[in-house]
């Protein structure tokens, strides 16, 4: 079998794969993550020159996660802008329609803005600890991603939450019912 | 009450101020490296801060790979593949010719990440191949050829701005002169093409004596075309870009 041969076979093999990973997992559209994928396989096809092993999912897996991420993070470069000098750093869009926070009348949005200071308030009294597992489960992070990608245990994430939790509900009271934690989270220190 | 959707939009904004606040998001490399625990505290302090504030990169960085399901087949029909094997031919067969021209970077990159998501242990590129700071001595001082700051915001596509890099040896010796405040002690090199996408990056870097770094890049590193060296000032968690060398491989 040519290298040609091989590459296609590993190519038809694994096309349809990467292209779910970059649209399941890294929420890709469809047809930005078939366009990387093919960015991904031409990286690969020049890699595999020097490759001599056997385990090409993991090596192509390993490939495709770092032109996910370079072209992610130029989209963002791009829309900050750059040159010589300080970067003007621009809001990337977040990963979720914004809220409706319009409200009827003049009275419901004080109200509002009134709540969402109180939030604030309540979340920047948390630990640095605290308001990073929390910002990570707000955009839908597993217990597991945020204990991996904060570098603590996922007993110690769980804490984390419980112990925010504790401290939004002190400083909000029922407010906080509307806030979606976890059910599994360990029971309140007394 | 508030509500959940009042909770993210406070979530938002609190997300947009961070990455304000904090600059750019880290490098692959600084993301890896923070993964396999080689940042000194500081600098996994800061990577890690940036990584919760940019989310879609966090998500590369930690999401598991999904099982596959039936539904991934009609992701692309049996036709699209065809076309799109057809069509990655033609850009190997027309961009890339001769195998092997592609930098080695990507199989060091992709060796070093196989051992952290796959626990494969690979053999990763020696850093012959990747482009590295040396000391700079008086004697070696001659070998370097001085990059010449861009101006603006023009990606060398200007073509007189961007300095026509000469080989020796098999590699581009270039000398990187620091730039901005004098009280300014950490640095990092970066090196980027005309997508800004990065190829490389440095370590944090202490000032040398000389005011000068010394960069080893191999030429099989990178094709002709137009690239930039950046140069950020480092300053705990705080990175600034100081300035920008348009560089050309004839």
């Amino acid at each position: 079998m040519t290298n040609r041969d091989r590459y296609k076979a590993l190519y038809e093999k694994y096309f349809r794969k990467v292209v779910a990973m970059y649209v399941r997992a890294f929420r890709l559209s469809e047809e930005d993550a078939k366009d990387l994928a093919q960015d991904a396989f031409l990286r690969f096809f020049e890699a595999l020159e020097d490759y001599r092993g056997d385990a090409e999912w993991a090596f192509l897996e390993t490939i495709a996660r770092n032109v996910a991420y370079n072209n992610i993070r130029s989209r963002g470069a791009a829309r900050r802008g750059g040159g010589a000098h300080h970067v003007a750093i621009e809001d990337i869009p977040p990963t979720r329609e914004p809220a409706a926070a319009s409200a009827p009348d003049y009275a419901d949005r004080e109200t509002a803005r009134f709540l969402k200071k109180r939030v604030r308030e309540a979340i920047a009294e948390l630990t640095p600890g605290q308001q990073q597992c929390v910002n990570l489960w707000a955009d839908e992070f597993e217990y597991k991603q945020i204990a991996s990608i904060l570098g603590i245990t996922v007993d110690a994430v769980k804490s984390r939450l419980r112990d925010a939790k504790k401290h939004l509900r002190k400083r909000l009271g029922e407010d906080v019912a509307g806030l979606s934690w976890p059910d599994d989270l360990p029971e309140e220190e007394q | 009450m508030i509500t959940k959707a009042d909770w993210q939009a406070v979530h938002d904004e609190i997300m947009a101020e961070e990455r304000r606040k904090l600059g750019e998001p880290p490098t692959f490399e600084e993301a890896l490296a923070y993964t396999r625990g080689e940042l000194s505290e500081e600098e996994a302090e800061r990577v890690r801060a940036l990584l919760v504030s940019y989310p879609e990169l966090a998500r590369i960085i930690s999401e598991p790979f999904p099982e596959e399901t039936e539904e991934d087949r009609e992701l692309v029909s049996d036709a699209e593949l065809a076309e799109r094997w057809a069509a990655l031919e033609k850009r190997i067969d027309g961009d890339h010719g001769q195998a092997g021209r592609f930098p080695r970077l990507w199989f060091g990159l992709a060796a070093a990440l196989a051992i952290v998501f796959s626990g494969v242990v690979w053999q990763s590129g020696s850093q012959s191949h990747r482009p590295h700071v040396v000391a700079l001595t008086s004697e070696s001082a001659e070998d370097f050829q001085t990059l010449e700051i861009g101006g603006g915001t023009t990606r060398g596509g200007a073509g007189s701005e961007a300095t026509t890099l000469e080989a020796k040896d098999g590699k581009y010796h270039l000398g990187v002169q620091i730039v901005g405040s004098l009280e300014r002690q950490e640095f990092r090199l970066e090196i980027v093409d005309a997508s800004d996408q990065q190829l490389w990056s440095s370590a944090v870097l202490r000032r040398p004596p000389t005011d000068m770094f010394a960069l080893v890049v191999p030429c099989t590193f990178l094709k002709s075309g137009h690239y930039e060296v950046v140069l950020h000032g480092v300053e705990g968690a705080n990175r600034e870009r100081l300035a920008v060398y348009p560089v050309r491989v004839p």
